[in-house]
């Protein structure tokens, strides 16, 4: 009992940052609460992802169970982990970070493993498998740091442009406006 | 692999474009030998074929499990977003929604 209340205290604080994210205050919060409940709800995937369950079976699957490799790479995870962080970073970005490196970590993984057996000599049949499994994770690993990107793009402000005289001039909106995406409607 | 005619020749089987071949392969103290290291390699052929197998199928949990995280984080984005505002134009780009007085 004891030891699943610090998972259920994670839980709570992933839950809370996400709430963070949605830029929700007040009755809005509660608002949004229902509504994540029910996504949650809807797809209980969706839990295990941020409880970072999916993360964690992948690291293990990918590392094994190698003290120094295990330790390696989590110190390369952390240093990538640091370098795509930025200011004002919400639950979703950090989800996707998360999504990122792990999807960078299976991408080195399977063309090391590609190369370890072009090296060694192997059947047509075991160079196509092992050729399908570097473009499947590098496809992952793109589509991942695309998804990041974009919601990074989205928090950004739009420029305006104003028509003045014959000239098309760019503005940019007041700063305080790009914390987070807001209703416009 | 086998040996034939009482244990006296020892043969060694392989198929090639779809038929068996059995060729010979020696006998009496040399064909017991031989048959030794036969069995040996077949032996090293079978934990490969095994490590490769197993190394296929932790390929594909990699790809089952990366792609059930894909999808998870996929929804959350949408549903983030849309709850934000946003809506996907023509099933493409996220755009934020115009302001209209």
């Amino acid at each position: 009992m004891s030891a699943r209340l610090p998972a259920k205290r994670d839980a709570q604080a992933k839950r809370h940052d996400l709430l963070k994210a949605t830029n929700a205050s007040g009755k809005a919060a509660e608002a949004r609460a229902e509504e994540l409940a029910a996504i949650f709800k809807a797809t209980p995937q969706l839990a295990a992802a941020i409880g970072l369950g999916l993360t964690g079976h992948l690291f293990h699957l990918l590392i094994g169970d190698n003290v120094l490799r295990r330790e390696a790479v989590r110190r390369q995870a952390l240093d990538l982990r640091e370098s795509l962080r930025q200011a004002g970073d919400g639950a979703l970005e950090e989800l996707l970070i998360e999504r990122l490196i792990v999807s960078w970590l299976a991408a080195s993984d399977a063309e090391e493993q590609r190369a370890g057996h072009f090296r060694e000599g192997c059947s047509t049949e075991v160079g196509r498998f092992w050729d399908g499994h570097v473009a499947c994770t590098s496809a992952d690993f793109a589509r991942a740091a695309k998804t990041l990107a974009s919601v990074r793009r989205l928090r950004l402000p739009s420029v305006r442009q104003l028509n003045i005289g014959q000239q098309q001039v760019n503005v940019m909106p007041a700063t305080d406006d790009k914390a987070q995406p807001t209703h416009r409607a | 692999m086998t040996w034939c005619r009482d244990q006296r020749y020892w043969y060694h089987s392989r198929r090639v474009g779809g038929r068996v071949i059995s060729e010979y392969r020696g006998a009496g103290e040399a064909g017991a030998l031989l048959a030794e290291i036969d069995k040996a390699e077949q032996r090293q052929a079978r934990a490969e074929r095994q490590r490769e197998r197993a190394g296929q199928d932790e390929a594909r949990a990699v790809q089952a499990a990366l792609g059930d995280l894909a999808c998870a984080s996929d929804e959350l984005v949408a549903e983030v977003l849309t709850a934000a505002g946003y809506y996907r134009h023509q099933r493409g780009a996220w755009r934020r929604r115009r302001h209209r007085p």
